[in-house]
């Protein structure tokens, strides 16, 4: 017998050996001067953040500030976004800022002797100083040392070229124009040059490295702010915790700098699992009382059940909107203002349904209500929770059935005091101004509150006033020079506002128009900028991932001090149309990726349409980007030529480790100008639906159970 | 229990901003909640846990035993040195939950056959386990292998699973006495390997084939816990 334990566990450890010989993906969690993920100094290599990472860093030396963002898109994949001040780069400004995207995709993984192939594009849309792409391999050679070399063009083939491939115009302040397009043809030509290095781990927290670099730094010799006598880039990285790491590096021989890098990963929340208390355990009934209708013949036993039941759920700060009960089955409505995975309000619905209903209640309905209308339906068979509780999640998933409510003939009614009700929040706010480059960042803190009256059957007056405390977005002096209608540059105007203002103030009917769509009107002062009445509609069935929708808006612009009055709609650029809207498509793609397609005519009456394609995490987090291309000119757009951002969602259960459906949205525009821009009201219809469809409930099952 | 990381930047980008700073709603996180959240977590990373005094452990398993005739029990966490007095408050076929005896707290832990098999409100709970082929080694004290699975939710809520695979060592003959039970036990000696690391867990069987104390390893973070029987 003893035998066969040690023959099992000799076979076990040749396991554990040959997982040792699969490909390594070569993860680093350092980030280079660039602040893309990577080992070396100045120069890139072929190694990738674990997936999902998000770094930002902060890279000084002598008069060169670099604040980078990286995200880790996929394994293979990572994006950044810079923002970048070079001190007296330019007789026309004491400090130059430039903004800067960049990719970099790892073609190939690391074998045992093949090494990990990446390609790169550093600053590939924008005005183009930090301009440069490049092939490049990492090896590594047992399990601390990592060696890089690679080919770089443009300012990565600047120093010591070795041929070149076509023809590159040299980067000028003059030749920028208003920056921001795609330079394809530009990519991977001019001048090539090698570039080289090696990173060694000295122990877990000290790292050293080492790289020859081919940026010559053309631009900024020739403006007398560096000298480049040699080529060599040294650097010590030190892991202060696993959030942060901080990095001395020596340049050229000549110059010393400093960075710091703060990381979190929305795989890694401070806690796994949640902190929120236990759910009840379901209650099984006895053997054989399943039998017992007594209970139907006795019209009180309904209000005492619909007490019990609203008292167990309101231990668990779920909402009792409606029940129906029969002999076999029973329907329950509920509002869920606390779980954040709608999958856990449901499952404790049903717990405490287990332990509060007839025992000759089977058939167990439960409908999710947001914005005062029905969204879907889960129908569970009590049996199934009972033998399931201690179950795999999935084999509780793969029983439920999810179904559009309004396919059900019988809905329970409102319970009485449901509606009106009322809530309040009051609590402080921050706007930030960035990238202006008389001052990089600016920002107002200040107090707001914030009503919502829900009257019932989707009708819900919302608002929201704030005040300014301190702050110094009053100092933006750059005003407008846009040459289309003013529908968001005249941003400074609003922003000079010192009195108490109204954010929004808002009636709005949410409805059914019939199995698989959704309505919505929202009249009012729809946001800071806009007044008027917003229509839209929704079609999204209940198991799907597709979605479609339309949008029409008929607005008027808003007095600059945000109180009610309204403001002529000619601005120097034109005349801001009164109607606009989208079409907008909606898919999840699938592998945490989701794509939104809206076209149709922005709010300066431009037409066009913009893409947004975000990587979704299942816990909530979201990190994407949008383009949007309307048929203003670049010209006419200004610096920038069109619309683009990125954008994050993080929701506050992440942080806290407790559930709520509270998020934070921010969004990174690198420029503001008028075209491409959308009106920006609340509750749009996709997002009030998607949370309690199918195909979202299945992503957080595994809260169904906690 | 919980022990959190402590996220500094997350601290300072949630600070201002998104706070409701009071509110009325389920739907908003209140600002003192989650700075006590914060203080909480901060305050646990730094205490060093001290073991509750044996005296008193014995003093209210004693008065326990005498107020109530339910099942019993005690759990012990290796990892924060904190035990817990259990009752048994829902069955579920084979499966048994428990929570804290004597307190509103809501925390609960589920057994099947003396083995805890999930555990909720504790902070990387373990979800559900799979522990059939280990009752059947156990309790017949048989020497050989079989396979547990550990439910875990990750980072993202999704489900990921540890699969151990255990070598059962029947052995010695000991006493076990704790509160009203006090009977022979056999020791059944397990050695665990996962994927990634190995643990040893131990369970004493009694005459009848009952699992009366469990040493088992129940996740990377809650480390071991001891599940006693007494009654």
């Amino acid at each position: 017998m003893m035998r066969r334990s040690l023959g099992f566990l000799a076979s076990m450890v040749l396991v554990g050996g040959a997982t040792l010989t699969v490909a390594d993906p070569l993860v680093t969690r350092t980030t280079n001067n660039y602040g893309t993920p990577g080992g070396l100094i100045d120069m890139p290599t072929a190694e990738s953040a674990p997936d999902g990472e998000l770094q930002a860093t902060v890279s000084y030396f002598d008069g060169f500030t670099r604040t980078t963002l990286s995200f880790q898109i996929t394994e293979r994949l990572s994006g950044s976004f810079r923002y970048s001040g070079t001190r007296n780069l330019s007789p026309d400004f004491s400090t130059f800022y430039d903004r800067s995207f960049d990719l970099r995709f790892r073609l190939i993984d690391e074998g045992d002797i093949r090494p990990a192939v990446a390609v790169g594009l550093r600053d590939f849309v924008g005005t183009g100083v930090l301009s440069g792409e490049y092939v490049v391999a990492t090896k590594s050679i047992g399990d601390r040392l990592r060696v890089t070399g690679g080919v770089g063009w443009g300012r990565l083939g600047s120093y010591a070229s070795d041929g070149s491939t076509g023809t590159r115009p040299q980067f000028s302040f003059a030749n920028g124009g208003t920056g921001g397009d795609f330079n394809v043809d530009e990519w991977f030509r001019g001048d090539l040059a090698v570039f080289g290095g090696a990173s060694f781990q000295v122990n877990e927290k000290l790292s050293l490295s080492a790289e020859y670099s081919s940026d010559n730094y053309d631009f900024e010799q020739n403006a007398g702010i560096i000298r480049r006598p040699s080529p060599w880039n040294f650097a010590l990285d030190y892991q202060v915790n696993k959030d942060i790491r901080l990095r001395a590096f020596a340049l050229h021989g000549e110059e010393f700098g400093a960075a710091v890098t703060i990381a979190m990963n929305p795989k890694r929340p401070p806690v796994r699992g949640g902190l929120e208390d236990a759910p009840l355990p379901v209650a099984v009934r006895p053997a054989g009382s399943a039998e017992d209708l007594g209970w139907t013949t006795q019209p009180e036993r309904t209000a005492a059940i619909t007490a019990s039941l609203n008292r167990s759920l309101e231990q668990s700060e779920i909402d009792l909107e409606g029940i129906r009960l029969d002999g076999r089955s029973a329907h329950v409505v509920i509002r869920n203002d606390r779980y954040d995975a709608p999958s856990q309000a449901l499952g404790r619905t049903l717990r405490s349904m287990s332990r509060e209903l007839p025992a000759s209640v089977e058939t167990l309905h439960v409908t999710l209500v947001n914005n005062g209308i029905p969204i879907s339906t889960m129908t569970f068979s009590r049996s199934d929770l009972e033998q399931l509780e201690n179950a795999p999640a999935r084999s509780a998933l793969a029983a439920a059935t999810f179904t559009d409510t309004l396919r059900f003939g019988e809905y329970p009614d409102v319970l009485p005091r449901t509606y009106p009700r009322f809530t309040w929040s009051i609590g402080p706010y921050l706007r930030t101004s960035l990238f202006d480059p008389e001052n990089p960042f600016r920002a107002n803190l200040g107090i707001r509150a914030r009503g919502q009256l829900a009257l019932g059957k989707g009708w819900l007056v919302a608002g929201e006033v704030g005040q300014k405390l301190v702050g110094n977005l009053d100092n933006i002096t750059r005003g407008s020079n846009s040459r289309i209608p003013r529908v968001r540059s005249d941003i400074a105007e609003y922003n000079r506002n010192e009195t108490p203002f109204i954010e929004n103030f808002t009636v709005a009917k949410y409805g059914r128009l019939g199995p698989d769509l959704y309505s919505r009107v929202t009249g009012g002062y729809l946001e800071r900028m806009f007044a008027g009445v917003s229509g839209e509609v929704l079609w999204k069935r209940v198991d799907s991932r597709f979605a479609l929708g339309a949008e029409v808006n008929f607005v008027h612009p808003r007095d600059f001090d945000q109180q009610f009055g309204l403001r002529s709609r000619s601005t120097p650029g034109g005349v801001i149309p009164q109607w606009n809207g989208h079409v907008s498509a909606y898919y999840d793609i699938g592998n945490g990726f989701h794509a939104q397609v809206d076209a149709g005519r922005y709010l300066a009456g431009d037409w066009g349409a913009t893409l947004s394609l975000d990587r979704e995490f299942a816990n909530g987090w979201r990190v994407g980007a949008f383009v949007t291309r309307t048929d203003v000119s670049a010209a006419d757009f200004g610096e920038g030529s069109f619309d683009r951002g990125i954008r994050f969602t993080i929701p506050l259960s992440w942080v806290t480790g407790k559930p709520t459906t509270q998020k934070t949205n921010a969004v990174i525009r690198p420029l503001t100008r008028d075209g491409g821009q959308r009106l920006d009201v609340d509750g749009r219809l996709y997002e009030t639906v998607r949370g309690s469809h199918q195909p979202e409930i299945a992503k957080s099952w595994g809260k169904y159970w906690r | 229990m919980t022990r959190t990381g402590f996220h500094l930047p997350i601290c300072l980008f949630v600070a201002v901003g998104i706070l409701a700073g009071c509110t009325n709603s389920r739907q908003d996180a209140n600002a003192l909640t989650l700075a006590r959240t914060f203080w909480e977590s901060f305050q646990s990373s730094r205490r060093d846990p001290v073991p509750p005094d044996p005296a008193l452990v014995n003093a209210t398993v004693k008065s326990a035993l005498a107020s109530t005739d339910e099942p019993l029990a005690l759990l012990s966490f290796d990892v924060n040195k904190s035990v817990a007095l259990l009752r048994q408050i829902e069955t579920n076929g084979p499966y048994r939950t428990w929570a804290t005896y004597g307190s509103s707290e809501r925390r609960s832990i589920t057994t099947r056959g003396g083995v805890v098999t999930a555990t909720r409100g504790l902070g990387f709970d373990l979800m559900s386990s799979s522990v059939g082929g280990l009752l059947e080694m156990v309790t017949q004290l048989e020497d050989g292998i079989a396979q547990q699975v550990l439910r875990y939710l990750d980072g993202e809520n999704v489900v990921t699973e540890i699969e151990a695979y255990c070598a059962f060592t029947p052995g010695e003959t000991e006493t076990y006495s704790r509160g009203a039970l006090r009977q022979q036990a056999t020791r059944v000696d397990v050695f665990c390997k996962t994927e990634t690391g190995r643990f040893s867990n131990y369970y004493l069987v009694g005459a009848s084939g009952r699992i009366l104390e469990a040493r088992q390893w129940l996740g990377p973070e809650l480390g071991f816990g001891l599940m006693q029987q007494l009654r």
